[in-house]
């Protein structure tokens, strides 16, 4: 029981003298205080600066989005629906391919007639 | 109320810095930011304290608190998503607070420290807490947020623990 005792009180010398050394580094009080202090002001402004900015934000976003929506050029059209109006036979003009027969149904050239794909050309 | 707190918490400082040292196993400029972060709880009115009888246990509870707050949140700064995410934290101060200094300690000093760090977490805070300020075990109970009995457990094997740490650690040159 003594021994135990004697010992306590070695641990507790021991730990004092860490206290002691520990204690004589401490930052003082009114530092840190100052320093949480600074802390707890709000970094940026008022508080009604920190909730218009991010709103005006998202309504110039919107605005410059909805403004590129409206004002987008239209597609281009499929080349399909605009080549046999280009090609509309002019019929006081020779074909251009003489005896060839280029017409279709809708008195239209055929682009594989126009160009001879289907014939075999040796080189 | 508020001031009445902060100017009593005033006389506890130094012990609140060692304690806050502890919990964040010895380094300087991290308990500097834990107990800098605990006094802004105060200030804020974050952290308050309803018997001021037992203020010394109160505010060790905070600092344990803050101390545990801090080291998760340095964990998350320091993994892949903190990295990659890095927003700024309004309450974290950083590393480069001007409180970063190095410990000066004598041998035993940091051999007493070295031993305690190889101690289970709850065996070190409640010899902390008795020994080296001067609570009593059920204030160290209080303040670790376990049961007496747990506290009791944990104090007589710390002690044991301790004593053959302290009786074959080789003192540092």
């Amino acid at each position: 029981m003594t021994e135990n005792h004697s010992s306590d009180h070695q641990l507790r010398e021991k730990f004092q003298g860490l206290r002691k050394q520990e204690a004589a580094l401490a930052p003082s009080f009114d530092r840190i205080m100052t320093m949480a202090r600074c802390q707890s002001t709000p970094p940026h402004g008022p508080r009604i600066a920190q909730v218009l900015v991010p709103l005006s934000a998202a309504a110039l976003f919107f605005l410059f989005a909805s403004f590129l929506l409206l004002n987008r050029e239209p597609e281009p059209q499929s080349l399909s629906s605009s080549l046999p109006v280009l090609l509309e036979p002019d019929p006081e003009r020779a074909p251009l391919f003489a005896g060839m027969e280029v017409r279709g149904e809708a008195h239209r050239y055929l682009s594989d007639k126009l160009l001879p794909l289907h014939l075999r050309i040796s080189l | 109320m508020k001031d009445d707190l902060i100017s009593s918490l005033e006389p506890l400082h130094r012990d609140a810095y060692g304690w806050a040292l502890h919990c964040c196993e010895g380094a300087a400029a991290e308990a500097g930011d834990v107990l800098q972060n605990a006094y802004l709880k105060v200030i804020q009115g974050k952290a308050i304290c309803r018997d001021l009888s037992s203020l010394k246990t109160w505010w060790f509870g905070v600092i344990r608190f803050t101390a545990k707050e801090e080291s998760r949140r340095r964990r998350f700064r320091e993994s892949l998503a903190g990295k990659l995410l890095r927003f700024p934290s309004y309450e974290s101060t950083g590393g480069d607070s001007a409180v970063a200094y190095p410990l000066d300690l004598d041998e035993s000093a940091r051999n007493l420290r070295l031993c305690l760090e190889q101690l289970p977490a709850r065996q070190a805070e409640v010899l902390h807490l008795v020994f080296y300020q001067d609570l009593s075990l059920s204030e160290a109970a209080g303040v670790m947020g376990v049961s007496l009995g747990s506290a009791r457990t944990h104090y007589a094997r710390a002690k044991t623990r301790l004593r053959e740490l302290l009786q074959f650690a080789p003192l540092e040159s």
